[in-house]
């Protein structure tokens, strides 16, 4: 099974994971992003930061707050785009 | 979503509803049947037909799999339904296979856009019945329409409460930093992040000389790019600073930053998907460069507002050496050797900055002591040696009347406590002392054994450094002394201790 497919196996993940999916241009809080997902924000965290590090979202770091966007990366998205494109439709 | 989807919609909500199946259930049981309820809405053909069961392995009736049954039963239905639209009234009807069924109208929007058809009864049903069952009919279509507004309000609402709440969160992201290095490679990520844009360019006026300076460029297909080798052209900015009005085009989008004058520009290029820039992507870079204005203004007046502060220091510092150069302040390498050290351990902006205030007056309260003990080349008595212990103390005073400089007093107070707590003025340990102190402590050190003093010569480099590092762990914190010798190792402050000896020795 590929990264990507593994990463979704996660339900908070790919709930998270199809927010951003619909959402491109959106930036956003944990709480924010727990507020739209239905997810608990201490979840939401870490699926957050597990996801960052996989590179799937970018964590704007700030002083008094950490803002998660989609990533820009081309590979990445077109991987999530043919893994959920189907699934959501 | 067009009227006919809008009614689709509804009567698939209804279809769904746990209120229907639980009316269907009653209703079954009051009769003592298991009846086949329908659904169909004003399009009338067979495929918009739902059949609601209120179990699933109940068959709707026992040879209803037949599908030429059902194709007679739902051909039967349709007519009796239809009447029901044209009539807007619940009817009673036989079918052709012997049994009895009835049909209810359900508005929505004013008119009656489905029916529900109930049929497969043995016997006819009761008018009382008839009417409690339309009147509960109606409870559940109101209530599914009301479901229906709001689901719709909802799906309006929802894209602009995410795109608000992502304005919240950069505007929040934005204006934690009062690093103006920081702050506009931060403005440009957010923007490209924000208009799925590929290129980000931010320019600022320099209000004295009148020129558009690029000051931060980001390409996301490429990982850096240096901002001063690079040869733009800024057509587009000249054009947006001359007109103030914002430009856009398919693959460009350019908004002013505008204060009371504009003061810069933010350009964002090409769309990741290749679609064009739209009006939405204009508002939104416009709000954020509202945003961009006040953080970058906020940033400029701190920086200001520092120059200020270091300038005053220095002011100080020169006025003090004019009246015995080298006694009350240290030379510039030294505040350098300092903030070295504070780098190499990774101390936080502010820190580094008291460090520096710290650095800079460190002496200043040798300024109440006679010149003759300061500059006395022999050993001092015991009076004179509590007279030079007050300094630290009185220092702390004369900078605690100025407020910016307050986070740096700890560290001119505690530059001579010493890690086994046999310094002075309060015999503080290990970390008791502030960081700041330790690292000043070191480099103050460092900087007597190294340079000249009236008591006595220069020692080598290296051999200061090993006498820093025999103090590890008395004299001296052995995080800072790790730090030190790292840095001598690598290289870093070699220059700075040839430009203290060269000036000093």
């Amino acid at each position: 099974m590929d990264r990507i497919s593994k990463i979704l196996q996660s339900r908070i993940k790919r709930k998270i994971v199809i927010f951003f999916y619909e959402n491109p241009q959106s930036v956003d809080s944990v709480r924010g992003i727990a507020t739209w997902t239905n997810i608990k924000p201490k979840l939401a965290k870490k699926a957050l930061e597990e996801l960052a590090k996989d590179g799937i979202l970018v964590a704007h770091r700030g002083s008094s707050t950490t803002g998660y966007a989609y990533t820009q990366d081309k590979n990445i998205i077109s991987q999530i785009e043919a893994k959920l494109s189907n699934a959501i439709t | 979503m067009n009227n006919l989807e809008e009614n689709r919609d509804f009567i698939e909500r209804i279809s769904r509803s746990a209120d229907i199946q639980e009316e269907k259930k009653i209703f079954d049981s009051f009769v003592g049947e298991t009846s086949i309820w329908w659904l169909i809405g004003e399009k009338l053909d067979k495929k918009s037909v739902i059949v609601i069961t209120a179990d699933k392995n109940v068959s709707l009736c026992s040879n209803f799999s037949e599908s030429r049954l059902r194709d007679k039963c739902l051909n039967c239905l349709l007519k009796k339904l239809r009447n029901v639209f044209k009539s807007s009234r619940p009817i009673q009807f036989n079918c052709n296979l012997y049994f009895f069924g009835m049909a209810f109208p359900i508005p929505y929007n004013g008119q009656i856009s489905a029916s529900l058809g109930i049929c497969h009864l043995n016997k006819n049903i009761p008018s009382l019945v008839l009417e409690n069952l339309r009147i509960a009919i109606k409870i559940i279509a109101d209530k599914i329409k009301k479901e229906q507004e709001l689901s719709k309000l909802y799906e309006t609402v929802k894209p602009r409460a995410i795109a608000l709440s992502t304005v919240h969160t950069v505007h929040r992201l934005i204006g934690s930093t009062l690093n103006l290095e920081e702050l506009l490679p931060r403005i440009a990520r957010l923007s490209l992040q924000v208009l799925r844009g590929k290129k980000c360019i931010i320019t600022l006026v320099d209000p004295i000389k009148r020129i558009i300076l690029p000051k931060t460029f980001i390409d996301i297909d490429k990982k850096t790019a240096n901002i001063k080798k690079m040869h733009l052209k800024l057509t587009l900015e000249k054009r947006v600073i001359r007109t103030g009005k914002i430009y856009l085009d398919s693959k460009r989008l350019c908004v002013p930053l505008m204060d009371q004058e504009i003061i810069g520009t933010v350009r964002v290029e090409s769309k990741q998907d290749n679609k064009s820039f739209t009006n939405f992507d204009q508002e939104i870079l416009t709000v954020l460069g509202e945003q961009a204005v006040i953080a970058i203004k906020n940033a400029q007046l701190y920086e200001e507002r520092g120059r200020m502060l270091l300038g005053s220091i220095k002011s100080l510092a020169a006025i003090l050496d004019a009246r015995l150069p080298d006694t009350y302040t240290h030379p510039i390498g030294f505040v350098e050797i300092v903030l070295e050290i504070g780098k190499e351990l990774k101390l936080s902006e502010e820190k580094m900055e008291s460090l520096k205030y710290a650095a800079l007056l460190l002496d200043a309260g040798k300024i109440g002591i006679p010149d003759e003990i300061l500059m006395k080349p022999t050993k001092l008595t015991g009076k004179e040696y509590s007279l030079i212990k007050e300094h630290p103390i009185k220092g702390a005073e004369i900078v605690g009347s100025i407020e910016p400089l307050k986070p740096a007093i700890p560290l001119i107070m505690h530059h001579h406590e010493r890690f086994d707590g046999t310094g002075y003025p309060m015999k503080l340990r290990k970390e008791q002392i502030p960081l700041g102190a330790r690292i000043i402590a070191l480099a103050d050190a460092f900087e007597a054994m190294i340079c000249k003093r009236p008591y006595r010569g220069t020692m080598k480099i290296n051999d200061a450094v090993e006498e820093i590092r025999k103090s590890s762990g008395t004299q001296f914190d052995p995080i800072v002394v790790k730090a030190f010798i790292n840095l001598v190792r690598g290289g870093k402050i070699k220059n700075i201790i040839c430009r203290l000896q060269k000036r000093l020795v």
